[in-house]
């Protein structure tokens, strides 16, 4: 086994050799250090053996054609069996070459960006900004010059502190590192008392200057004073006020709701089971899509789409048209709530600050004057300490 | 007897550890010979190689050299004898 493999790998060529003083043309081939392997004698004229194909460029090299006649009986190879075999089929060579001329070439272009580090500046925002310096999918890869676009995207993008630009195959990677802003310093022109910028129960309390006018659990009103802007103490036996601007952080249970009215009777849209399939394909942001519009009156649609990255980006999107109709139903409270209650419930989740942390959420429904009511609630814990601005 | 002969007998010394060449047959199938000076006579049935100022025939029936370069060779086939000899 072991053999076979080194004869392929090391090639394995049969020669045959027809003269006389046989013996000494072996002598002198192993003189000028030809190997040879299973040397079989024919006849006395006749002598067959085998050797590399390092060994046989030696042999024919060593070999006095005058006086002897050779002749090269097989030739066993990887070199040589590649080349029999891309003889036999040349459409393959032809791919193969072609495979390679591809992926050469498509190397040679920006297929994919990606923007890491960013967390205050969109991704939108850089390709828009990477567009105006004009590169987009599709670039020659040469024509970029990395540290010129890492400075101009940095001179662009405000927010930036240091860009970085690099290139891995067809990727064009854009690393952003984000200024870190300073805490805003206080307007001189607020008040000095911290105030409630919401309606909610106080959860924690943590006060660094003045005196807290609530306390853990307290509900309060937006507006009402949390920390008023003096400090007291005691002097002896006398109680001594002195003026301090209050400094301190409230966290409080803050709910935001929403609340919205429908009508008993709804309108529900089932499946018929009828559905159509539809594909198109996408290749370098090249896209065969064309509108279609299913006959259905009703439907509804699911989208999906496969991406292929062998050897070029192909992305395989299929829509499925569902064929829907409608139906007159009178909605129960729990209908009503499965059907109407996200909708409601998305509207109170854009009420909610961004730095909020969500507890809970629930959605209720009632019936009122004929009507169905949807409340959807969000329960979330937040700084609610602010200043008020003087007017003055 | 030569210098080589007498020197491996003197500090009792295996011969073919001293001497210039040496062989090794194997269950009668096979001779590794090491050490050779050049093929004298060789076809299926006898095999003569150079070695040193001797000569060492090789008989048997469908002899077959399965490896020959300038120093080793490696001798197939049913052995029947091998003799070293002038």
């Amino acid at each position: 086994m072991f053999q076979k493999v080194a004869d392929f790998v090391f090639g394995k060529n049969k020669i045959e050799i027809t003269g006389l003083n046989l013996d000494r043309l072996l002598n002198a081939l192993a003189a000028s250090g030809v190997i040879m392997r299973n040397i079989c004698r024919v006849t006395h004229r006749i002598v067959t053996f085998d050797v590399t194909d390092k060994m046989l460029k030696k042999a024919f090299g060593s070999i006095d054609p005058s006086q002897y006649n050779v002749r090269l009986l097989s030739r066993r190879s990887l070199k040589n069996s590649f080349i029999n075999f891309c003889k036999i089929r040349p459409g393959l060579l032809i791919g193969l070459v072609l495979t390679i001329i591809i992926i050469a070439v498509f190397n040679m272009f920006v297929w994919d960006v990606k923007v890491y580090g960013n967390e205050q500046i969109g991704d939108k925002t850089v390709f828009e900004a990477l567009e105006s310096l004009g590169i987009k999918k599709g670039k020659l890869i040469n024509d970029i010059d990395r540290k010129k676009l890492a400075q101009e995207l940095n001179s662009r993008l405000d927010q930036a502190s240091l860009v970085s630009v690099e290139i891995k195959g067809i990727t064009l990677i854009i690393n952003i590192k984000e200024r870190i802003l300073r805490p805003q310093e206080e307007d001189e022109k607020t008040a000095d008392e911290i105030i409630s910028g919401y309606d909610c129960q106080i959860v924690k309390i943590a006060l660094l200057n003045g005196t807290a006018l609530v306390k853990v659990g307290d509900i309060v009103k937006k507006g009402e004073v949390l920390a008023a802007a003096y400090e007291e103490y005691y002097e002896g036996s006398q109680k001594v006020k002195e003026p301090i601007r209050a400094e301190g952080e409230f966290w409080g249970k803050v709910w935001f709701s929403h609340t919205r009215y429908y009508a008993t009777d709804g309108v529900k849209y089932i499946r018929t089971g009828a559905k159509k399939t539809k594909f198109f394909w996408e290749i370098f942001g090249f896209k065969n899509s064309k509108n279609y519009q299913p006959v259905y009156n009703f439907f509804e649609t699911e989208s999906s789409q496969t991406k292929i990255n062998f050897l070029i980006p192909l992305i395989i999107h299929k829509t499925v048209y569902y064929e829907q109709k409608p139906q007159l139903i009178a909605l129960t409270l729990e209908q009503a709530r499965e059907l109407y209650g996200r909708e409601v419930l998305e509207v109170a989740r854009q009420k909610t600050p961004k730095d909020a942390v969500v507890l809970n959420s629930f959605i209720k429904a009632n019936e009122e004057n004929g009507l169905i009511r949807i409340d959807a609630v969000f329960e979330t814990e937040l700084k609610v300490g602010a200043r008020q601005k003087f007017t003055s | 007897m030569d210098f080589m002969s007498e020197l491996s007998k003197l500090i009792d010394l295996p011969a073919d550890i001293i001497m210039r060449y040496r062989y090794t047959v194997l269950g009668g199938k096979a001779v590794y010979v090491a050490g050779h000076k050049g093929l004298k006579i060789y076809n299926s049935e006898k095999i003569e190689l150079k070695i040193d100022k001797e000569i060492l025939t090789v008989t048997g029936q469908d002899l077959i050299i399965k490896h020959l370069s300038n120093n080793d060779c490696i001798i197939t086939g049913n052995i029947n004898s091998v003799v070293v000899g002038k």
